[in-house]
């Protein structure tokens, strides 16, 4: 059989081609023309409101330069109403003699203050003592002090205090040590 | 020269669609000098090519004049704003297929179809001759049938791949054409083209002849 007389291979390009033959006659696009005239004067006559332009307006080339306004905006009122940053002032602590130190250090074996720093006790004797001398104060002195005065230091070092209330043992071995 | 416009000519690949571009901004800036009658050189060129493709997404031709008209007119509406960043026929396209797109959305449940007569002409005889033997009113129903089965299997697919098919095979569009018009990368429009032309093979192994 020659190859001509063969039947062609019909793919599916094939089969989309043919809707390209789909198209309507000339009578169609004589009313076609005519509905869209009219179309077409009812838009020229229209008045478009001063809104339906904001977002054209916005979907233009505005993106950064409204982007930065915005921003600018936005610092500037935050600079305006916002309260300047307060910085913790701590004072230095005084220093110590030996004796002292040591003090501090036998103080620190008492159930009550093992769980504070050094630091803390520090600070906290020396707001106690009003930062005149460094001294370290007995421990079930200082959180008497500290609930009634409500010392800041307690509550800045510790979510809750490390005793309520002092023990009287407590007091008999502090007036044995001094 | 800004690097849109740069870009869009890169797209534009063919010299002649290049001209086709270039005479069309020529019209589109007299619409905005205030000559409106211009605009209906624009719509006598593009009134079929833009009825094509929006009669092959809904496969509804009363939808199809409806929705034609409303993209001529919404391109004359905002004519002012196209600045030749893209040839004018992409932005055509762009409004029409997002009336389009936006209309089978609104009426995703509501589908029905009214197609035109198959117009036989040269380049379909061809394939129409492949296709079928028969004669008169059995051809004439056997043809039927095919448009009906190809409108049916276009229908089944999800709108994006019936936009990519449409536009390619039906209408010629490039890959870089349809990736702007669809606002998507080419990668997709190949992925999408190649999805969509297996689904029909699929549905349309009947016809096709291998």
């Amino acid at each position: 059989m020659p190859e001509s007389h063969q039947p062609r291979k019909v793919s599916v390009e094939d089969l989309l081609r043919l809707k390209r033959a789909e198209r309507p006659g000339p009578e169609f696009w004589a009313s076609f023309e005519h509905e869209l005239r009219q179309k077409q004067l009812t838009a020229l006559m229209q008045k478009r409101s001063w809104w339906q332009g904001v977002p054209q307006i916005f979907a233009r080339r505005a993106y950064v330069p409204l982007g930065a306004a915005a921003i600018l905006t936005f610092t500037l009122i935050s600079i305006k109403y916002s309260t300047p940053l307060q910085v913790a002032q701590v004072e230095p602590l005084p220093r110590c003699g030996l004796r002292a130190k040591r003090r501090l250090h036998r103080l620190r074996r008492w159930p009550s203050v093992r769980r504070c720093s050094i630091t803390a006790i520090k600070r906290h004797s020396a707001w106690m003592t009003g930062l005149r001398s460094w001294r370290p104060v007995c421990p079930s002195r200082m959180l008497a002090w500290s609930a009634r005065l409500q010392c800041p230091m307690i509550r800045l070092n510790h979510r809750r205090p490390v005793l309520s209330r002092p023990t009287w043992p407590t007091w008999n071995n502090r007036n044995q040590s001094s | 020269m800004n690097l849109s416009k740069v870009f869009s000519k890169a797209i534009i690949t063919s010299p002649e669609r290049q001209q086709e571009a270039d005479a069309d901004f020529c019209i589109v800036k007299e619409v905005q000098s205030g000559n409106v009658a211009a605009f209906d050189k624009l719509i006598l060129k593009y009134r079929e090519r833009l009825f094509g493709v929006i009669y092959n997404l809904t496969a509804n031709r009363e939808d199809t004049a409806d929705l034609t008209q409303d993209a001529f007119i919404k391109a004359f509406q905002s004519i002012n704003r196209f600045q030749g960043n893209c040839s004018f026929f992409t932005w055509l396209y762009k409004i029409a297929v997002n009336t389009t797109l936006s209309h089978l959305r609104k009426n995703r449940l509501r589908s029905f179809f009214s197609l035109e007569k198959i117009q036989e002409d040269g380049a379909n005889a061809e394939i129409l001759e492949q296709l079928t033997d028969k004669r008169g009113a059995d051809r004439d129903t056997y043809l039927r049938e095919l448009q009906e089965k190809l409108n049916e299997a276009l229908q089944k697919l999800s709108i994006p791949h019936r936009t990519v098919i449409t536009l390619f095979e039906i209408d010629d569009l490039s890959h870089a054409e349809i990736a702007e018009v669809m606002g998507c990368s080419e990668g997709t429009v190949r992925s999408r083209l190649h999805y969509a032309k297996q689904f029909l093979q699929g549905e349309m192994g009947k016809y096709i002849r291998s």
